[in-house]
C-alpha cells in the first residue's frame, strides 16, 4: 500500500499529470541524486528507488508543483531506477519513473571489507582520519554511500545528520598535541551544494545536537593554576543564530589540586552526550578516567563514575575503565568504551548497572576483540534495540557488531592508514539525529 | 596527549590493496577500452626486512648516515632524503607475518597497535626514541619498547606523510641482555625483490589515432594476482622507451620512471577510466600519439599503496 494517505482513491478529477522528470548526480557527493519533477497541481509526493525500489524518500509535507528530492543511501557507480508517486486530496495518485546512475567516489575514500550480516541495520555516520580526512556514511551493508573530504588540515572526530535533515554537521579540530585555535563546526548540504562554517576556538572531540538545533560542544579552556597554564575543558553552546555561550567549565566543578590529570592536559574531555529528558550533559574526561553527569541548567556536577573524582563506587569485581572515550547511557545502564582499563594493550567495552541511590556501579558485561585491538585514542559504543552492540575500534579501523554472548555477527575493516572517528548510528538518512 | 605508544593513522605499507565492498544495485557501465587480465603483467614480490636486536626500554638512538641506497636501489642522501622516522608496533603479528603482509598478503589497520614518529631537521642523520611523538603528543616510547613480544617496525621515509615514501625498513628486537643502544640503518637495496614478467602478456591493442580512453572497472586482480580495487588507482602512466624491449624493461623494472624516453602521467581522483589524451609530461606536453618503432607501456599506479610496482602494466600495441 502506498505510504501516501491520499484520498485519491475517491478521486474524480483524473490523474495528476507529472512532467519534466529529471535526475542530476551531485558533483560534490556523487552518490547523491537530485530528482526533480513538475505536477499540474500542488501535490505531495515521494520517490522509491534503489534495489527493487526498496528505498524511499519521505513523503513531502508541503504541496507544491515544483518537486525536488534527494536520493540518499546509494553506493558509488550504481544504476538505479526510481519511481515518483504524487497525490492530493481530490485527484488520483500518479506515478512516473526514471533512472539514474551515481558517480564514482574519490579514490581517497578508504577501502573497506566486511564479513557477516549487520542484522541490526542502521547507517553509520562516521568520520575517517589518517590517509584521508572527511566524513563517511556507511550503509548497513558496509558500503560508503556518502563521503565529504575535509581539506582544511584539521581532523574530524564526530559527524551528525542535522535535525532538519538537510545537512551533515561535523567538527574540524585537532587534539593531537595542542588544540587548534582555528577549529570550527562545519555544515555540509547532503548534496554537497553548500558548506557553512562556524568558528569555535579550541574545539575538542565531541558535540551534541539538541532538538532546537543548538549545538553543545567540548572545547579546551586554559587557565592559570599554580603559576602555570593548565588545560581544562568547557562546554560551549552554539545556537542556530551562531551565538556562542560557555555553559559549563571543568574549573567550576573540579579542583586541579585535588584531582590532577595523569597525562598531558588536566581534564582532557573527549566525549559528550546530552539527555534531553533530564536536560543533562554527560561528559567523559580521559585524563581523569571519569564520566560526569552535569545538570545543564545549574552546571552542577551531580555524580561521577570512575577515576579519582568518581562519586559512585564500583562494586565487587567490577572492572574499572581507564582513559575511556565514548559511552552510552541507557536508563540506569552505562556502556563505556574502555581504552586502557585492561592494562594489556587491549581496549574493551564495559557495561555497568548504576544504582544512584546506593551510589554504586556494578559491571554487567564486557567485550574484548579477538585478536585484541588497542585503540589508543577515540573508540565508540552504540547499543542496538536488539541487544547487540556496535563497537567502533577507531584507530584499529574496525567496527564490530557484537551480540550479548560476545559473538561478532558483522565486522568492517578499513585498509591500512585509516581510522574512524566517533560513530553516530541512524536508522534513516532522511531523519536528523540528536 | 598521553604517554602510551600510539597508533598509525596513515600508513600504506602493504604491497597489495584490499577489496572495496561492492554495491547492491546495478553497476554502471564503464566507457572506453576495457583492460583485461590477459593484458596485465605479472609480478611477485618479497620483502626481507633486516632485524636488529637492541636493549629494551631504552632511549634508542637511530642513525642512518650509511643509508645511501633505498628499497628500490635508488641513490639516497642520508642528509636530505630522510624526512620522517617512524616506529610501528604490531602486537599480534610476527616479523615473518609482517613481512608477508608487506609483500602483499595484506595488513589491516587493526594490526597496528602503536605509532610514533619524528620529523627530521635538515641535515640530521640521527634521532632517538625520546624525540618521537604521536603527531605532537608526548609519548614515553622507551617504556613502551619492551620484550613483551610485539613486533616493532622502523620506517625511514622521504616526506612527512605517515607511511608514504618509505626508503628503508628495519625490524627492531628489544632483547633482554642486549647492550645495543644505537642502531645504524644501512643500505636498503636488496630488501625488496620483485620478479616481473612483461613478455607473457597480451599487448593491449588500441587505435593509433585514438580515441584512447581506457577503463579498468572489470579488472579483479592485479599483477600480483591479488584482489584489485579499481578505486586504488590514482595515476596512469603512458611511457615510451626508445630502443628498449619488454625484456629490457623487465631487467630494469624498478627504474621504469627514470628510463622512460617520454613519460606522460595522468592523475586519477575518482572513477575507473582515463582518457590518455589528457596525460602530460612533466613539462606539460600532452600525449598525442605513438611512435610504433618504440616500446610503449600503459601502467596503473597506486601511489598510496607504497608499492613501486604498478597494479596493472601492459605493453601497448597501437594499430
Amino acid at each position: 500500500m502506498s505510504p501516501l494517505l491520499f484520498a485519491a482513491a475517491l478521486a474524480c478529477k483524473g490523474p495528476i499529470e507529472i512532467t519534466d522528470v529529471s535526475s542530476e548526480v551531485s558533483e560534490v557527493i556523487p552518490t547523491v541524486v537530485t530528482v526533480r519533477w513538475t505536477t499540474d497541481t500542488p501535490t505531495t509526493g515521494f520517490v522509491r528507488f534503489g534495489p527493487e525500489l526498496s528505498l524511499s524518500t519521505p513523503v513531502s509535507t508541503e504541496p507544491t508543483e515544483q518537486h525536488e528530492v534527494l536520493l540518499l543511501g546509494l553506493g558509488a557507480e550504481t544504476a538505479t531506477d526510481f519511481e515518483i508517486e504524487v497525490g492530493e486530496d481530490e485527484r488520483e495518485i500518479s506515478t512516473a519513473s526514471g533512472s539514474a546512475t551515481t558517480g564514482a567516489l574519490p579514490n581517497t575514500v578508504p577501502s573497506m571489507e566486511t564479513t557477516g550480516d549487520n542484522t541490526a541495520g542502521g547507517y553509520m555516520v562516521v568520520p575517517v582520519i589518517g590517509g584521508t580526512t572527511g566524513v563517511t556514511i556507511i550503509s548497513p551493508e558496509g558500503e560508503v554511500v556518502w563521503f565529504y573530504e575535509d581539506t582544511r588540515g584539521l581532523d574530524v572526530y564526530r559527524a551528525r545528520l542535522s535535525n532538519d535533515g538537510q545537512s551533515v554537521i561535523y567538527n574540524a579540530a585537532s587534539i593531537s598535541g595542542e588544540p587548534e585555535e582555528n577549529s570550527e563546526l562545519v555544515r555540509v548540504a547532503l548534496d554537497g551544494s553548500w558548506e557553512e562554517t562556524t568558528p569555535v576556538s579550541l574545539l575538542a572531540h565531541d558535540f551534541v545536537q539538541m532538538d532546537d538545533g543548538t549545538i553543545g560542544a567540548i572545547a579546551v579552556e586554559y587557565r592559570e593554576h599554580g603559576g602555570e597554564e593548565l588545560r581544562g575543558d568547557r562546554i560551549v553552546e552554539i545556537t542556530p543564530d551562531g551565538t556562542q555561550t560557555d555553559v559549563w567549565s571543568a574549573w567550576d566543578c573540579f579542583d586541579p589540586d585535588e584531582h590532577p590529570g595523569d597525562a598531558t592536559g588536566w581534564t582532557f574531555a573527549n566525549a559528550l552526550d546530552y539527555l534531553p529528558e533530564h536536560d543533562a550533559y554527560m561528559l567523559g574526561m580521559r585524563n581523569q578516567s571519569t564520566i560526569t553527569w552535569i545538570d545543564r541548567a545549574s552546571g552542577a556536577c551531580e555524580w561521577s563514575l570512575g577515576g579519582k573524582r568518581g562519586t559512585l563506587s564500583f562494586t565487587g569485581d567490577s572492572q574499572v575503565f581507564l582513559h575511556q572515550h565514548q559511552f552510552e547511557m541507557m536508563g540506569d545502564d552505562l556502556l563505556v568504551f574502555d581504552n586502557e582499563g585492561s592494562g594489556d594493550n587491549a581496549s574493551r567495552v564495559t557495561e555497568y548497572a548504576l544504582d544512584l541511590g546506593a551510589g554504586t556501579a556494578t559491571q554487567t558485561w564486557t567485550y574484548t576483540a579477538d585478536p585484541s585491538i588497542f585503540t589508543f585514542v577515540l573508540g565508540d559504543v552504540n547499543r542496538f534495540d536488539d541487544g547487540d552492540t556496535l563497537v567502533t575500534w577507531s584507530v584499529g579501523g574496525q567496527i564490530d557488531q557484537v551480540s550479548p554472548d560476545g559473538t561478532v555477527s558483522w565486522q568492517l575493516n578499513t585498509e591500512l592508514g585509516y581510522a574512524f572517528g566517533f560513530d553516530t548510528v541512524v536508522d534513516s538518512l532522511y531523519a536528523g539525529t540528536p | 596527549m598521553a604517554p602510551r605508544l600510539s597508533w598509525l593513522p596513515a600508513i600504506w605499507l602493504a604491497l597489495g590493496c584490499t577489496d572495496k565492498t561492492s554495491g547492491d544495485s546495478g553497476e554502471a557501465v564503464a566507457p572506453g577500452i576495457a583492460l583485461a587480465p590477459e593484458n596485465n603483467y605479472t609480478f611477485s614480490g618479497t620483502i626481507d626486512v633486516p632485524a636488529i636486536a637492541t636493549a629494551p626500554e631504552i632511549d634508542l638512538e637511530i642513525c642512518w648516515e650509511d643509508l645511501t641506497s633505498d628499497l628500490q636501489c635508488h641513490e639516497t642522501s642520508p642528509t636530505t632524503d630522510i624526512d620522517n622516522v617512524a616506529l610501528i608496533r604490531l602486537d599480534h603479528l610476527s616479523q615473518a607475518e609482517v613481512s608477508q603482509g608487506l609483500s602483499g598478503a595484506g595488513l589491516q589497520q587493526a594490526d597496528i597497535s602503536g605509532y610514533v614518529e619524528y620529523n627530521t631537521a635538515d641535515g640530521e642523520t640521527c634521532a632517538s626514541f625520546s624525540q618521537m611523538s604521536f603527531f605532537g603528543s608526548d609519548v614515553d616510547v622507551p617504556s613502551e619498547y619492551t620484550t613483551a613480544g610485539s613486533t616493532y617496525l622502523l620506517l625511514l621515509a622521504t616526506g612527512t606523510e605517515p607511511g608514504v615514501g618509505a626508503r628503508a625498513l628495519v625490524f627492531l628486537e628489544p632483547t633482554k641482555g642486549s647492550k645495543v643502544t644505537r642502531i645504524d640503518v644501512g643500505d636498503a637495496c636488496g630488501i625488496l625483490e620483485l620478479t616481473v614478467d612483461l613478455q607473457s602478456l597480451t599487448p593491449l591493442s588500441l587505435p593509433a589515432a585514438g580515441p584512447w580512453e581506457v577503463n579498468w572497472a572489470s579488472l579483479e586482480t592485479d599483477g600480483q594476482g591479488l584482489a584489485f580495487d579499481p578505486s586504488d588507482i590514482d595515476e596512469v602512466w603512458v611511457a615510451r622507451y626508445a630502443g628498449m624491449t619488454p625484456a629490457d624493461l623487465e631487467a630494469n623494472f624498478l627504474d621504469l620512471e627514470q628510463l622512460a624516453t617520454d613519460l606522460y602521467t595522468l592523475p586519477i581522483t575518482a572513477g575507473s577510466s582515463a582518457d590518455l589524451a589528457q596525460a602530460t609530461t612533466a613539462a606539460g606536453a600532452t600525449f598525442s600519439g605513438f611512435d610504433a618503432a618504440d616500446t610503449w607501456i600503459l601502467a596503473l599506479r597506486c601511489s598510496r599503496c607504497q608499492n613501486p610496482a604498478p597494479l596493472f602494466l601492459t605493453i601497448l600495441s597501437p594499430s
